[in-house]
């Protein structure tokens, strides 16, 4: 079973869709030239579309600025051809697609550092700058633009296929739609949904989010290089086409036909495309409707074409949601999975984390913590209380190189570290104490996330997945150690369903099982057993105690004292940023100075 | 020096406009976090107004409050329907954009069927007097657009500083969370916001128009310049939007004097893109490119 069979999306049947989508093509092929340049215009817009939805759809960053990036493979694709005539189209494919890739890298570079919304606009101001670049340069023909090359025939054996430009147009639209399937079938699709829906706790789990967002777009624009590439057939290339409006119909095909598919840009843009041919009336009105349109999908009904066609599909069958038919409490019964050998990291004089002298303040404001040190040992369990606004949260972050402390040194193991990404190398992985899980994934793709430090090359592999090399381990692999953290949690019964329907309980012990995945040496939990029931909390103590057992050192943040003096070896106690106890959890309850925090004395 | 005087003369004359068009896109956005893809169109919409009712000879005065009234109408329209329902969406951030924009390609469509593609005439608002500044001609059409800019500006960093109206608006772009949590009404300062901006985009309208034309298709234009402003200023930022349209302003001037008139298409785009590289937050540090999203 694959990641997709439990993703419960439905399972297309490649052989007859390849079958279906030839007979088409050969059909077009031997049709009208006008048919074949609508199809030109579906299939290049549809490469494009998809090539926007990986961005967008898949990843949650909205280019504005797709229609430029087209206009890069557009354009280098018709220079090239008119400079060197005598060398073949096809060399200048990859000329394309690599071109139009640095250009992505670079407004990538540029721009996904900052917030999402500042790439929308770098990206929108990149397709204005192009759109006046390409009319003012006389290499690229200026305001009249340039003749698109002549797309080269068949050759003669092939001839009873038809005309040429249909192949090719079917060609680059389903490699588009080929990567775009194969992606998000990958574990790479839950890696970015996490990152679109939740960065922070893609980043705990050890995901470079700037690179992975850098490496999306760049694939992204690459793609639409190659689609740019096949415009160019269209017979002329000119900036009209591909001013900031080209940009938005894009992002309105994507949307139309159901952002996150793969089928829906297709029909998105196959409908923007086909939309003036079909229905005849007068430009304004054209135009108008057109608007009104879009608004009414993203206003009424957000899913668009695919969603309606899941919508109406599942009022015909009448299939609902089943429930778990376990409920949390019941499940808590279930054994814990078999006891692995445990990590290495043994009791070895190092301290899991130290550090010491932490001094944090935000910007110019007072001093959030001041000169804690904190030594945890290994394979203990280690509390960390404190009055609400003592600075636990602040202290956990910078242990997890959330925050930067202002002063102050952190080491794992005795090596200092670096980043959040150092730090999940080093064996860490956290919670966080407000949940925030990504809602649309299902409890079992949540976790997958949890496995991205050991699939190695994943974003390379994504695209070709199912042809890339080990792709199978890499499956196994999500399915076994997905499966078996859910029920280390207790959650099993909930794998297939979509994190933001499960009560807060099971995305509570969710965050457990995602940091529990990756098999971590040191774990660090935020109040991990706030708004748990009594049995879910004992589910809870056993599975940490299990844990410690196997040499896992855990640090965890708890208002419920009860719960801290039952299972820490240890217990340190913070009052307005400073570390005011440290000890067993005995020496704790009766120290007089954390009576007085506590009991206000 | 007269080179010079004519480059300051007409630089902040024509970013004046640009800076009052910034300045709705900003009052937009700091309430709602949206940036309003449609602001020129309802510019276009004062313009043709009052284009269309002074045609029918009726006073100017009638013609302008027809014009502001018609551009503050869409802007309600346009608010209620592509903003309100999409904004605080978590599942899809960026809806706001799709909507905008097709509100823009709705307005300027049934404009174009209204009004057509040619230009129309517009009333001149002022005498054509011209004064004279040493060798530098200004008409008093352009220093009563530079005096609106300067008085919208300042006024309405005053409101934002020292009004509870001011106050109400900054809590929310701020921390709108927070605002409602306090009691603002979230939905009717965005619905506010949104109106004054309408009402932003018809003066910048009617102020341009006697300059340059009335036409169906000429929002668009503007829109882009506006929005070029705001982000050269600062996104969100009101003393900012009107300071970027002084420096677009100026820099589209002194492009077309030094570089040759071609230039005012793409030199702009190069301040921004200087701008945006240098400080991405713009001139006066805009609150919400930064914030996390």
């Amino acid at each position: 079973m694959s990641v997709a069979a439990l993703a419960r999306r439905p399972a297309a049947r490649p052989a007859a869709v390849l079958a279906a989508a030839l007979i088409l093509v050969y059909l077009i092929a031997q049709s009208s030239g006008y048919n074949q340049h609508l199809f030109l215009l579906c299939a290049s817009f549809g490469a494009l579309a998809l090539s926007l939805n990986i961005a967008s759809g898949f990843a949650g960053l909205f280019s504005l600025g797709h229609g430029g990036l087209f206009a890069v493979g557009a354009y280098t694709t018709a220079v090239a051809a008119e400079k060197a005539p005598d060398v073949s189209i096809f060399v200048f494919l990859p000329a394309a697609i690599v071109l139009t890739a640095a250009v992505g890298f670079v407004l990538g570079v540029l721009s996904l550092r900052f917030s999402s919304l500042h790439f929308a606009i770098i990206t929108l101001v990149f397709a204005f700058v192009l759109t006046v670049i390409v009319q003012r340069w006389s290499l690229t023909g200026g305001a009249q633009g340039l003749l698109g090359p002549l797309a080269p025939g068949l050759p003669s054996w092939l001839s009873w296929a038809g005309d040429a430009l249909a192949w090719y147009a079917f060609a680059i639209v389903a490699v588009a739609t080929v990567v775009s399937y194969w992606l998000s079938r990958s574990p790479l699709h839950a890696v970015l949904a996490t990152v679109r829906d939740s960065e922070p706790a893609a980043r705990a789990a050890g995901v470079r989010v700037a690179r992975v967002k850098i490496q999306t777009f760049t694939l992204s624009a690459g793609l639409a290089g190659m689609a740019g590439w096949l415009f160019s057939f269209s017979g002329f290339v000119g900036p009209g086409q591909f001013d900031w409006s080209a940009s938005v119909n894009v992002l309105v095909m994507v949307v139309l036909g159901g952002i996150g598919t793969t089928i829906g840009p297709l029909l998105g843009a196959a409908f923007v495309e086909l939309f003036p041919s079909v229905v005849h009336i007068s430009a304004g009105w054209q135009q108008t409707l057109y608007g009104l349109l879009f608004i009414g999908v993203v206003v009424a009904f957000p899913p668009g074409f695919v969603g309606a066609g899941r919508w109406v599909r599942e009022l015909v069958s009448r299939r609902s949601q089943p429930e778990p038919d376990q409920e949390i409490s019941k499940l808590t019964d279930s054994p814990a999975p078999a006891a692995q050998p445990a990590n290495g990291h043994g009791p070895n004089g190092d301290a899991a984390i130290a550090c010491r002298g932490i001094d944090f303040r935000y910007g110019n404001g007072p001093r959030v913590l001041s000169g804690v040190d904190i030594t945890i040992r290994p394979s203990t369990i280690h509390g960390l209380i404190g009055p609400n606004g003592s600075g636990k949260t602040t202290l956990v972050n910078a242990l997890s190189g959330f925050l930067n402390p202002n002063a102050g040194t952190i080491t794992i193991s005795g090596a200092p570290v670096k980043g959040v990404a150092g730090r999940v190398e080093a064996g860490m992985r956290r919670t966080f104490q407000a949940v925030k899980v990504p809602s649309k994934l299902t409890c079992f793709e949540n976790c997958v996330v949890g496995l991205y430090t050991q699939i190695p090359l994943l974003f390379l592999r994504a695209p070709i997945w199912p042809i890339s090399p080990g792709h199978r381990a890499a499956e196994e692999l999500v399915e076994q150690r997905c499966h078996e953290a859910l029920e280390w949690a207790g959650i099993a019964a909930w794998a297939g369903r979509p994190a933001g329907s499960c009560p807060h309980a099971v995305q509570q012990l969710l965050q457990l099982a995602v940091a529990y995945v990756g098999e971590p040496e040191i774990l660090v939990l935020d109040e991990p057993i706030a708004g748990l029931t009594p049995t879910e909390i004992s589910l809870v103590a056993a599975r940490l105690r299990a844990l410690r057992a196997r040499g896992v050192t855990i640090l965890v943040i708890e208002h419920h004292i009860g719960f801290v003096f039952s299972i820490c070896d240890a217990v340190s106690v913070l009052s307005a940023g400073e570390l005011i106890a440290d000890g067993e959890p005995k020496q704790i309850q009766q120290d007089p100075t954390v009576r007085a925090v506590y009991l206000g004395a | 020096m007269t080179q010079l005087g004519e480059i300051l003369a007409s630089g902040l004359t024509t970013g004046a406009i640009y800076g009052i068009v910034a300045l709705g896109y900003a009052i937009g956005f700091s309430a709602t976090r949206v940036i309003n893809f449609a602001h020129g169109e309802l510019l276009m919409v004062a313009v043709m107004v009052t284009s269309a009712v002074a045609a029918s000879s009726a006073p100017v005065v009638v013609a302008i409050a027809a014009g502001l009234a018609a551009a503050v109408a869409v802007a309600a329209i346009q608010y209620l329907i592509t903003i309100r329902p999409v904004t605080g969406n978590p599942a899809f951030g960026f809806a706001w954009l799709v909507t905008t924009l097709g509100a823009a390609i709705v307005i300027e469509s049934i404009g174009g069927m209204i009004w057509g593609s040619q230009s129309h005439d517009f009333p001149s608002l002022l005498h054509s007097h011209n004064i004279h500044i040493g060798q530098v001609v200004v008409s008093w059409q352009q220093l009563l657009g530079l005096g609106v800019a300067l008085a919208l500006g300042v006024g309405l960093e005053l409101v934002r500083r020292r009004s509870r109206v001011g106050s109400v608006m900054s809590a929310v772009a701020f921390d709108p969370e927070m605002a409602t949590a306090v009691g603002v009404n979230r939905e009717r300062a965005a619905f506010g916001a949104f109106l004054a901006a309408g009402l932003l985009a018809g003066v910048a309208g009617i102020l341009v128009a006697p300059i340059a034309f009335a036409n169906a298709y000429m929002g668009i234009g503007y829109g882009i310049k506006g929005f070029i402003a705001m982000m050269i200023g600062g996104l969100g930022s009101l003393t900012g939007a009107i300071a970027g349209g002084l420096v677009l302003g100026l820099a589209e001037a002194a492009a077309a004097t030094w570089i040759g008139s071609g230039a005012v298409d793409w030199f702009p785009f190069v301040v921004l893109v200087a701008v945006l590289l240098v400080l991405p937050s713009g001139l006066f540090r805009g609150s919400a490119v930064e914030a996390p999203t």
